[in-house]
């Protein structure tokens, strides 16, 4: 069986040029800190491979912090700062963040730290004048909103947010995971602090990086060693540095990504129209591309999950836990879905792979399984 | 590998069926064995609880975290796939907290029959006919078989006398067992556990869950302890079968039927615990002979079949581990049943639920009442 991957919010093969890059390179096996032959060859794939995720992030290669992926990046960005000035920290993030973000905030709360929440609508966006409001009264020392929610792929406004937060001197975290070769790097890249991920375009697992502007108190939260500037000790994860750098070099086009926007729209509409008791998730909000979260009534997450998965297509579900367990998404329980629509949707996010004739196969199989599985329930 | 007469009914067809898999060895076989059949087999299991926190032994008991682990890692061997649902708050809801508050209220409950029956098959048979699937099987040790004339299917023991399971089933519905495989159900244990070596399961070693799932290596008197508001846990008298006080006590749910440790009074012989009464919060104790009586009064019964009309003389079971025992059952017109035994019982507990058997068929049960002792 051919089967179909619609889960590239989750993660994604590695590309040609990346996978090749690093099979070349497992012969590079030294120790970037060393100083002989063998660590300078190695140092020398670190240094390239940074300014290729620079330039594609378009930001300073000097304030790049290689980390072990997105969510020790965001740890890092949240506890490196809190560390760096303690007592002044506050912290206001958004209710919708992914849970690295979330869990770390809980975290620090449970450490005294105070922290507060920005709520979001029913379509999964902020209000910015609320927003304006709750900066006002909490007076956060750092805010950190996602660039592009993982789930429902809603964009947040971070020009205004930028704007309100610099008029306030207060620092910006945005976690562009999902952002990062979807949304021009302008729309993100001026943060003080941007996470960044290999695996979400097309690199290796086990490879992120923080973006550190110049001047962001920022102190290291692993030690051991005067890497990345003193900023994440420990031996540099070589390879994966190489192919995140390489996946940066083969990231979609504008065109790319507008072909990519047709069919997701193709996609939603097909299905809108075809079947009843169905709803898009943050339906009238700008979203990212890729990304389509959607509710069918009555029938659980997991029925329709298992069901696609047994017909050879491999979409997602809330957020799954290491034993593939799935529980009700919180980012949908918190644009205030209720728990049932929450156990009810599910997750499509396509790539750059995808063609038309995968979009409308797994149309086509979708709209084959409601219909059996809403036959059955109106039997019973 | 061992059978009571009759073979265990699998279809002969290749069929799609869904295995409810807990990480344990009958389970893991009973996919593995349906597998080697030929049949298209896929796991589902039930996250109940989270037990990721409390894990300190290698092998938790049943639907904990680890168990799913397990569980995923025997579909991966086997190459079958397996999905996993989140029912924490549903099992919470429906099995811990009636659990808590039988025992509050004096009663010793059941949790694993209240699973089985408000949680486990109605969803893993939902579930299991969404995704499309001719029948759902589990690794419990009974037997179904469906009668060629009327086709009612009939609920049996399983084959291992140590490990029949058909006492936990006797509320099933007829529509369920319809659909229902028990395909290791008259297999022995050692048998269950040789296949499991030769499908080279992670699993075959794995000990049987002895214990209350989400209550684990803790008393359950800790359990109810700790999960509950210390206001709700509520004082009272301990008393003789006349109401003559003998001693106090911090909370009923420290007592079961029977119970002769941890009393903290004393008698010219030893006490048990006779009776706990929820109305006034008393326990009563006694004398170990006062434990054994003759009658007892079921309730909210279920019957696999044609409901029980008039008087009839059948074998019944006042618990899980309980022997089997003469009865002669009479329908009541309020809908309970009257159960007169040949050979008093020991400690008859209300919460219990009361199994009847014809030889080797399993005719029903329901829950045993209280009959505040004379």
């Amino acid at each position: 069986m051919n089967r179909i991957y619609a889960d590239f919010n989750a993660t994604t093969p590695m590309g040609r040029a990346c996978q090749e890059g690093m099979e070349a390179a497992i012969r590079y096996w030294g120790n970037p800190s060393s100083s002989h032959a063998h660590g300078r060859q190695a140092n020398e794939i670190i240094e390239e491979s940074r300014r290729r995720v620079a330039a594609a992030a378009q930001v300073n290669p000097t304030e790049l912090v290689f980390t072990s992926g997105g969510s020790e990046a965001n740890a890092l960005a949240l506890l490196g700062s809190y560390f760096a000035t303690q007592s002044t920290f506050r912290l206001l993030t958004l209710s919708v963040e992914h849970s690295s973000v979330l869990d770390t905030a809980r975290f620090l709360e449970n450490q005294g730290v105070p922290v507060d929440h920005i709520p979001v609508g029913i379509q999964g966006s902020m209000d910015l004048e609320q927003f304006r409001k709750q900066v006002d009264q909490f007076r956060p020392s750092l805010v950190s909103v996602m660039a592009a929610n993982n789930e429902t792929g809603v964009i947040f406004p971070l020009k205004e947010i930028f704007q309100i937060c610099r008029e306030r001197k207060i620092l910006l975290h945005t976690d562009a995971v999902q952002a990062f070769g979807k949304l021009p790097p302008a729309q993100w890249n001026f943060c003080d602090l941007v996470t960044l991920t290999g695996h979400k375009i097309f690199g290796p697992k086990g490879i992120g990086a923080l973006v550190v502007k110049k001047g962001v108190p920022m102190v290291a939260t692993h030690f051991g060693g005067a890497q990345e500037i003193k900023r994440r000790g420990g031996t540099e994860n070589v390879l994966g540095i190489l192919g995140f750098g390489k996946a940066c070099q083969e990231l979609p086009t504008p065109e790319e990504l507008k072909h990519l926007a047709h069919l997701r729209d193709r996609f939603e509409k097909g299905l809108l129209e075809t079947l009843t008791g169905v709803h898009l998730n943050g339906a009238d909000v700008p979203r990212i591309p890729n990304t389509s979260s959607i509710r069918f009534e009555g029938i659980p997450s997991e029925v329709l999950l298992g069901a696609l998965d047994l017909d050879g297509i491999s979409v997602s579900a809330g957020s799954a836990c290491s034993s593939g367990s799935i529980t009700p998404s919180h980012v949908l329980l918190a644009m205030g879905l209720g728990k049932q629509a929450a156990k009810e949707s599910l997750r499509f996010s396509w790539g750059k792979t995808t063609t038309p004739e995968e979009i409308d196969t797994v149309l086509q199989v979708v709209v084959k399984h409601v219909n059996r599985i809403q036959e059955r329930k109106r039997r019973i | 590998m061992m059978n009571l007469g009759f073979p265990n009914f699998v279809p002969e067809k290749p069929s799609r069926i869904v295995v409810a898999m807990s990480g344990g060895v009958d389970s893991s076989v009973t996919a593995g064995w349906l597998k080697e059949q030929g049949h298209e087999v896929i796991g589902i299991s039930l996250q109940l609880h989270d037990m990721a926190e409390k894990i300190d032994n290698e092998f938790g008991t049943c639907c904990s975290l680890s168990d799913i682990m397990d569980a995923r890692r025997v579909a991966e061997k086997l190459e079958i796939p397996f999905y996993v649902n989140n029912m924490e708050e549903e099992f919470r809801e429906a099995v811990v907290d009636d659990f808590i508050q039988e025992y509050l209220n004096g009663r010793t409950p059941n949790p694993c029959i209240r699973c089985n029956e408000k949680v486990k098959f109605r969803q893993l048979m939902d579930w299991a006919l969404d995704l499309g699937a001719d029948y759902l099987a589990t690794g419990h040790y009974a037997t179904v078989q469906t009668d060629p004339g009327n086709q009612r299917v009939e609920l049996f023991k399983g084959g291992d006398p140590e490990k029949d399971q058909s006492y936990f089933l006797f509320a099933m519905k007829q529509q369920d067992l319809a659909r229902t495989l028990f395909p290791i159900g008259n297999f022995e244990k050692k048998v269950v556990r040789e296949l499991a070596n030769k499908y080279g399961l992670l699993v075959a070693n794995k000990p049987d869950s002895q214990e209350i799932c989400f209550v684990q290596a803790k008393s359950y008197k800790d359990f109810i302890e700790e999960e509950v508001p210390k206001a709700l846990l509520k004082p009272g008298n301990i008393v003789d079968p006349s109401g003559n006080i003998l001693g106090q006590h911090t909370g009923l749910h420290q007592f079961t039927i029977g119970q002769r440790k941890g009393l903290g009074v004393f008698g010219k012989e030893p006490l048990f615990v006779l009776a706990l009464r929820g109305k006034t919060n008393e326990v009563v104790v006694g004398p170990e002979q006062n434990l054994f009586r003759k009658s007892a009064l079921v309730n909210n019964i279920s019957w696999i079949n044609e409901p029980l009309q008039e008087q009839k003389h059948l074998a019944a079971k006042i618990r899980y581990r309980a022997k089997e025992s003469p009865v002669r059952v009479t329908p009541l017109p309020d809908g309970k049943l009257d159960v007169q035994f040949e050979v008093p019982q020991r400690a008859i507990t209300p919460g219990q639920a009361m199994v009847f058997y014809e030889g080797n068929r399993v005719l029903g049960g329901g829950w045993i009442e209280d009959l505040s002792i004379q």
